[in-house]
């Protein structure tokens, strides 16, 4: 007989809270999986993805009104969300052209641009800081690595050489280098990689370390760690050298993100 | 109120809490953290609804949580999970059957409409995982249209890692959770 699934309506609020873990507040509540929040640039809207009503779709709610706003709802995936530095534009992953891809949605016009074109897994898109690349994950070459593309378009340059699982970057507010999960022996940890030099080195001694943020001092690195099988956060220095738990509440937690800037 | 939003906002951390209630059964954290194996049993569950999802006697007509009639081949006919190896989106030799006689029912109901939810284990990235989903969906949708379904009839979502069947961390639950599941 095959397994029973786990198909229960799991709560799973987005919560903001004080970068200390302090003073949680609910965001959404929904009983189906929400997914990859992103903070706009001025920090007053969030970008997220819902699993709602058996169909993935990108909202971007408003965190003053609570209002929030559908911007796309295509066939397969609707994925991965991240605000370009201006805030204008919104790099995605969709699959309603048959696998997945990373497109450009202009906020302003509402038009969507597709961005790459190749038969792998393209996903997980970043802006530089500066707003003219896109660092996003692919499996193009065999494995995940991450790779680097013109927003303009053209040729993606491959970033990631050691391993065979480097995905979800996350870009250092000055654009030298980037955070992301690196596999070394079937572990699952955050590393670092100059992006002049090309050195990488891994931060996290965990097992499923994951969705790396960087702090907008470019000091810290946020990410979500697995401590006997609940999800926790947890923080690192750039350097490594510090390393701290978050403790938010009760309850198991995921898929951190910095917001933008130190008030 | 405004200005604490705003507060949160220029300082805070956007963090998900995961599935820290389920309305249905749910094993305790202690349990989960103990080990997933019960004794005899192969895994824990995170809680089956006995309403909708995987349905073991095949009784049609029972109500999934969205209020719509469940359809399809009854489970001794086939049954509603196909199973993938790690990495990999390619359907082994014994799924053909399960997919097969999906792809019967629907072209002799040619207005059941049919979900094709893609899952993947654990590791690594979520929407790499997402990706991964998606692709093992797209794999049995073009089976399902070469054996005559039509594209119309056929839906994809990709939960990726959010919905796994099972909660062990090893690589008998991974295997459980890497499936695109069949619903209606």
């Amino acid at each position: 007989m095959s397994p029973p699934s786990a198909r229960s309506a799991a709560a799973s609020p987005l919560i903001v809270a004080d970068a200390d873990g302090f003073n949680p507040q609910i965001i959404l509540r929904s009983s189906d999986p929400i997914m990859s929040p992103a903070w706009s640039p001025d920090g007053r809207r969030l970008a997220y993805v819902s699993l709602e009503n058996r169909r993935a779709q990108i909202y971007i709610q408003d965190l003053f009104s609570g209002q929030r706003q559908l911007l796309t709802a295509e066939a397969g995936i609707n994925g991965a969300p991240s605000w370009s530095p201006d805030g204008r534009r919104m790099a995605l992953t969709l699959s309603r052209d048959g696998n997945p891809e990373i497109y450009l949605y202009n906020l302003l016009n509402r038009t969507l641009s597709r961005l790459t074109n190749n038969s792998a897994i393209d996903t997980e898109p970043v802006w530089s800081p500066d707003g003219s690349s896109i660092v996003f994950t692919s499996d193009r070459g065999g494995s995940p690595q991450l790779y680097q593309v013109p927003v303009s378009g053209g040729q993606a340059q491959r970033l990631t050489f050691q391993g065979n699982y480097n995905a979800r970057a996350s870009f250092a507010p000055d654009g030298r280098s980037i955070a992301f999960v690196h596999r070394s022996n079937g572990r699952f940890r955050i590393a670092v990689q100059n992006l002049s030099s090309g050195q990488i080195r891994i931060l996290t001694n965990g097992d499923l370390d994951e969705s790396p943020s960087f702090a907008p001092n470019g000091q810290m690195i946020v990410y979500a760690t697995s401590l006997a099988g609940r999800g926790e956060l947890a923080a690192v220095s750039a350097d490594g050298k510090v390393q701290q738990r978050l403790v938010l509440r009760s309850g198991e937690v995921r898929e951190p993100a910095w917001a933008p800037f130190n008030n | 109120m405004k200005a604490m939003f705003r507060t949160l906002a220029g300082i805070g951390l956007l963090a998900l809490l995961s599935a820290c209630t389920t309305t249905d059964s749910v094993v305790s954290d202690s349990q989960l953290q103990d080990g997933q194996n019960q004794a005899g049993g192969a895994y824990d569950t995170r809680g089956v609804s006995d309403t909708y999802g995987y349905n073991p006697d095949g009784t049609a007509n029972s109500q999934n949580p969205y209020g719509q009639i469940t359809g399809g081949p009854s489970a001794s006919q086939a049954s509603r999970v196909v199973y993938f190896d790690f990495d990999s989106f390619q359907v082994k030799a014994e799924s053909r059957p399960i997919i097969e006689a999906h792809a019967n029912y629907l072209i002799s109901n040619p207005g059941a409409v049919v979900y094709l939810e893609g899952h993947a284990d654990e590791r690594g990235t979520r929407e790499y995982n997402v990706g991964l989903g998606d692709r093992r969906n797209n794999t049995v949708r073009q089976l399902m249209i070469g054996m005559g379904v039509g594209p119309q009839q056929i839906r994809t979502i990709s939960y990726g890692e959010e919905r796994p069947a099972v909660l062990g961390q090893d690589e008998a639950s991974y295997a459980l959770n890497r499936r695109v599941e069949i619903a209606y």
